[in-house]
């Protein structure tokens, strides 16, 4: 029963099977003239498959059209996954987040960790114990410690931003 | 699953993440000329890697402002506290239809697997540029889905072309 409907969806998904074989390929040893030819078809079937014009694309209409994306909790996976990824890969490496931002703010009454009495001092008025000044001063020499720093940079982006957040 | 009515232009969204990959591909690049060092914990005491974090975090803030368009209920996807005490406090916890729920519960599982696969990869030697690579790779990949609109669902495949498009489908 509706056999044939399955036929279709399965023939109809063989871009995604590109897609996969191509993702296998890449830890071969593959010449990456064929490698980029996969991409390149896989991702021409793509868009013939969604019935997709490069035309449309590339028209300033179709960019600035307000719609609605109803996949678009897909994105926020792979977003996920992404700050899972680098997070870990770079507390490991590095010894602090770059997404979690409530993480950094725990080093602020560290006072072992080096510059982060600057904000220690701003927030309390007095320095930490192993204040190093010069030592800091030369650290946060783009702007405050790591951790206040991306902190700020976050807000000051989305307030900026704001109007054009919620202009659509 | 129902569905998403965010209204959203599509160019907010390919540019926003554009960015990031940019961002991130410059970050990764400068690591795999040993630009900056792959490992060192005295964080504060290098600004190459200092710089290369307030980058990263910034181009995390634009995830956040950009996650904030594609949400109804504020995946803001850089912290699971707010997912986790929202999942407490639902009443429809244990319905079989909750799409919110359903879509927490699949944001806590892929954070889970990426904070797993990346503590893995590390202990088994995979350097910081790899990571960066792959995350690179993904958001450009996320702009090239939004440019040619496989995030759209079938039903605004017609809203999205133009009336007279429109017209030549509907009689085909």
């Amino acid at each position: 029963m509706h056999l044939h409907l399955l036929l279709y969806t399965l023939s109809s998904r063989v871009h995604y099977m590109l897609l996969l074989i191509t993702i296998v390929q890449l830890f071969t040893s593959t010449h990456p003239l064929v490698l980029m030819n996969n991409i390149v078809k896989s991702l021409l079937d793509l868009c013939l498959f969604h019935q997709i014009r490069m035309t449309r694309i590339l028209s300033l209409e179709y960019l600035l059209r307000p719609t609605t994306m109803h996949r678009g909790d897909v994105v926020l996976f792979i977003c996920y996954f992404i700050t899972g990824l680098l997070d870990s890969a770079v507390f490991l490496s590095w010894g602090i987040w770059v997404a979690m931002q409530t993480g950094p703010y725990f080093f602020i009454g560290d006072s072992d960790t080096p510059s982060l009495h600057i904000s220690l001092m701003l927030t309390c008025g007095r320095e930490s114990r192993s204040s190093r000044p010069f030592y800091s001063l030369t650290s946060s020499a783009g702007a405050f410690d790591v951790g206040v720093d991306a902190c700020m940079r976050n807000m000051l982006y989305l307030r900026f931003h704001q109007r054009w957040l919620y202009e659509t | 699953m129902r569905r998403n009515r965010q209204v959203v232009r599509r160019y907010t969204i390919v540019i926003s993440f554009v960015f990031q990959a940019v961002i991130l591909g410059l970050v990764a690049l400068l690591l795999t000329i040993h630009n900056i060092p792959s490992r060192d914990r005295s964080y504060v005491s290098n600004p190459r890697v200092m710089y290369a974090l307030a980058s990263l975090s910034t181009q995390f803030g634009m995830q956040v402002a950009t996650a904030r368009l594609l949400s109804p209920e504020e995946l803001h996807t850089v912290g699971l506290s707010v997912c986790f005490a929202d999942l407490a406090i639902d009443p429809h916890y244990c319905a079989r239809e909750n799409p919110k729920r359903n879509r927490r519960l699949l944001s806590v599982l892929m954070f889970f697997i990426g904070a797993i696969s990346g503590g893995w990869l590390t202990r088994a030697g995979m350097p910081l540029m790899g990571f960066l690579w792959i995350a690179f790779g993904l958001k450009f990949l996320i702009a090239v889905g939004t440019l040619i609109g496989i995030w759209d669902g079938k039903e605004s495949l017609n809203d999205s072309l133009p009336v007279e498009e429109t017209k030549i489908i509907d009689a085909a």
